[in-house]
């Protein structure tokens, strides 16, 4: 009987001493040459449980209170950590911060000398991993300049060179689009099911992984595995589970009705050019760019229409220009064209100063914690209060701002620490706080990147609930179609640098 | 004809030289001393390394406004006019060359050392001739090669300010606080990759670049120090 990749029994793991145990006597077995993917809600340890397994926790934190893992039979506790790499190496959530060197070449060069490849090999070594995964055009690119799937694949390459029999992938599609993703499954699928490897991925959405993937693990609260399923059969008999948990399966989300144009109000693009490459800012005096040709633009002469308290989404490739469309809007990029607003009266961007143009938008960016501007999660919610009601005396205010955190569960955290609450709560909070200022206009940049359907749900049904009763207008970008179809009124999809919208 | 003689200097050396030359000159100190060292380091830059004219210009325009404002203004107090002249003026228009060359000879020093120098092979040669552990070394280029997504966010974190209608005031401590939590947890992540990688800080690795002490580093070095020597005794 073949020895499994990774074993696991009894685990228990805690990040201090007197805190709660995120996993909890975790017994899990991964077995050879297979595609195991880990499910679970956010929070319920999935990520723990990944660097527990691969041997980086507890060494770069917390505590194993008890349990071992076995690696192909071995305790990791006992494997050095360049042998280590042999047998198990792991892909991370976000491609940025995974390299430590400023090319792939030089990456891989780096991971040839971990494993003390002799310096006469490693060059060899480096064109084979780059030839094998097929990235040897990526090798001399600064790593900055890759796309999000770019610089996962360049992970892969790594992993490769260091020929690790088991590869952990802890949600690393997150962030990439889906063109990229379908890139990166038959690379998968084959360093599996043709050389051999052992795959396990943690993700919270099954869709990727249907028809390449043999085994589904759910896990629940504290790491304690709920289900398990082998075939499409058993995967559709445990979608009450999954329901429960909150974890999105394919066909959870419903259609709803796309609007039809009733009125003109609204954010209007007319003959829209951005460039790629923003104008540089001057010292003094305003900066100034000539208009770009249509391969040095990011949009050229597109067209749209943004209506007024509705939700529309923005869909397109990394790198189409989703983000640098919400910079323009909110003047942090120059713009050939015109973007009117058209109202009781029609009034041009570009002739709005920064300055007011805040008063009327607001920003959820990708990752919250870059946009809390107070120490306290109450305090988020009651600074754009002050801006909305100058008048109003604190404690109403204070009033205010706890039923505004009540709606989406944030109450009982309000003296915390905004960095002190997980991703999804801090994006709730983040939306909050641009919601209590009062702006007319919401830019959602991947508001529910990372998260899971329960937490998206609850974002999104906040979010939809303020367009239908309070008429904020919102604007969201996103690779989750599932999600747009759900919630958008009008979706419009970024193609050959032009608007297309969604007709059904 | 350049010849890239500065380039191939062995960083650790390079950087010892470079270290034991600013304390003599510090010793030394007058302004004739501090001038010599500005035109051999502009010789060095210009003939012995292959460093790129435009960059080496760029940055000593800043230097050199910044050396005339500390010359004028110390210049500013002394009074050269003939009949009036007192040994106190005389010495208040040498402490002014003094102070003006001084800010100059320091950073054309630095300056020599910055653009004749490759990160890598700078953090390598602390490896190997400092014995510095790999742990420290390869966390100052990882470190390196995280500002482009620290810019970014440090753009990212000043518009939320802006948007939201906060002022930064002079020193921005507020998305510095932000920055710094965001850098506390990118730290972890990296640190945790390069583990996974098989990176460990302290144990046996081979090495890609290997950054010997040759002969001509310890001829480059010893050259360098006889001129500095030969500076002070002639200007002293």
């Amino acid at each position: 009987m073949t020895v499994p990749a990774i074993s696991c029994n009894n685990v228990t793991f805690s990040y201090f001493e007197e805190g709660k145990d995120v996993l909890k006597n975790t017994a899990l077995e991964i077995p050879q040459g297979r595609i195991t993917v880990l499910m679970g809600s956010s929070g319920c340890g999935k990520s723990t449980l990944a660097a527990v397994l691969c041997g980086l926790l507890p060494d770069n934190g917390g505590i194993l209170k008890s349990g071992d893992i076995l690696l192909y039979g071995r305790s990791v506790k006992e494997i050095p950590v360049s042998e280590r790499a042999r047998s198990i190496s792991m892909m991370f959530q976000n491609p940025d911060l995974q390299f430590c060197m400023p090319t792939l070449r030089e990456e891989l060069i780096f991971c040839a000398e971990n494993i003390s490849i002799s310096p006469d090999e490693m060059d060899y070594e480096a064109e084979r991993a780059a030839s094998q995964l097929g990235t040897t055009h990526l090798l001399d690119r600064p790593l900055h300049t890759l796309s999000g799937g770019e610089k996962q694949r360049a992970v892969l390459t790594c992993i490769a060179l260091l020929n690790s029999k088991c590869i952990v992938l802890d949600e690393s599609f997150a962030n990439l689009d889906p063109a990229s993703v379908s890139e990166l499954l038959p690379v998968l699928s084959d360093l599996c099911h043709k050389d051999g490897k052992t795959i396990l991925a943690i993700d919270h959405m099954s869709d990727h992984w249907k028809g390449i993937a043999d085994r589904y693990v759910l896990i629940g609260e504290g790491g304690t595995i709920l289900c398990e399923a082998e075939t499409q059969e058993e995967l559709e008999a445990a979608k009450p589970i999954f329901t429960e948990e909150g974890i999105a399966y394919p066909g959870i989300w419903e259609k709803k009705t796309l609007a039809t144009e009733s009125s003109t109000e609204g954010l209007h693009f007319c003959q829209l050019t951005i460039p790629q490459v923003p104008a540089k800012k001057k010292l003094f005096g305003k900066a100034t760019s000539v208009k770009p040709e249509y391969d040095a633009s990011l949009y050229y002469e597109a067209d749209a229409h943004i209506p007024d308290g509705k939700i529309t989404a923005i869909m397109g490739p990394s790198g189409c220009g989703k983000t640098s469309l919400m910079m323009t809007l909110l003047k942090q990029r120059d713009y050939f064209g015109n973007i009117e607003i058209r109202e009781d009266e029609i009034r041009e961007l570009r002739d709005i100063k920064a300055k007011d143009c805040f008063k009327e938008v607001g920003i959820a960016f990708q990752n919250p914690s870059n946009q809390f501007v107070t120490q306290n999660v109450l305090s988020e919610v009651l600074d754009g209060l002050k801006r909305r009601y100058p008048s109003e005396p604190e404690e109403v205010l204070k009033e205010k701002g706890l039923a505004l955190l009540d709606t989406c569960g944030l109450r009982k955290y309000h003296k915390y620490s905004p960095y002190m609450l997980s991703q999804g709560q801090q994006r709730r909070l983040a939306v909050l706080a641009v919601i209590a200022a009062g702006q007319k206009l919401l830019l959602l940049d991947e508001p529910t990147y990372g998260q899971d359907y329960k937490s998206a749900r609850a974002l999104m049904d906040l979010i939809a609930g303020l367009v239908k009763n309070e008429g904020l207008t919102v604007i969201m970008s996103t690779h989750d179609a599932g999600l747009a179809g759900a919630y958008a009124d009008v979706i419009l999809h970024v193609k050959d640098k032009k608007f297309t919208k969604e007709v059904r | 004809m350049r010849r890239p003689l500065y380039d191939n200097f062995n960083p650790a050396v390079k950087a010892v030289t470079i270290i034991i030359c600013c304390i003599m000159m510090a010793i030394g100190g007058t302004w004739q001393i501090n001038c010599a060292v500005i035109v051999s380091c502009l010789l060095c830059l210009t003939l012995l390394s292959r460093c790129s004219i435009k960059v080496m210009i760029g940055l000593y325009m800043p230097l050199l406004f910044l050396g005339g404002l500390i010359f004028i203004s110390n210049l500013a107090s002394a009074d050269l006019d003939a009949a009036s002249k007192t040994a106190y003026e005389i010495a208040s228009f040498d402490t002014a060359l003094l102070l003006g060359t001084r800010i100059l000879s320091y950073a054309s020093m630095g300056i020599l050392f910055g653009l004749t120098t490759k990160n890598k092979i700078f953090v390598m040669s602390t490896m190997h001739q400092f014995h510095l552990k790999p742990k420290f070394a390869y966390g100052i280029l990882a470190a390196l090669h995280l500002v482009p997504t620290l810019s970014r966010e440090w753009d990212e974190v000043n518009l939320a300010y802006a948007v939201r209608g906060k002022r930064t005031g002079v020193i921005p401590f507020g998305p510095l606080f932000n920055t710094l939590v965001n850098g506390i947890r990118w730290s972890e992540n990296v640190a945790m990759a390069m583990e996974s990688k098989g990176f460990d800080g302290d144990g046996p690795r081979t090495y890609s670049i290997e950054t010997p002490v040759r002969t001509s580093d310890i001829v480059l070095a010893v050259a360098s120090l006889v001129l500095m020597t030969a500076f002070i005794i002639i200007f002293k």
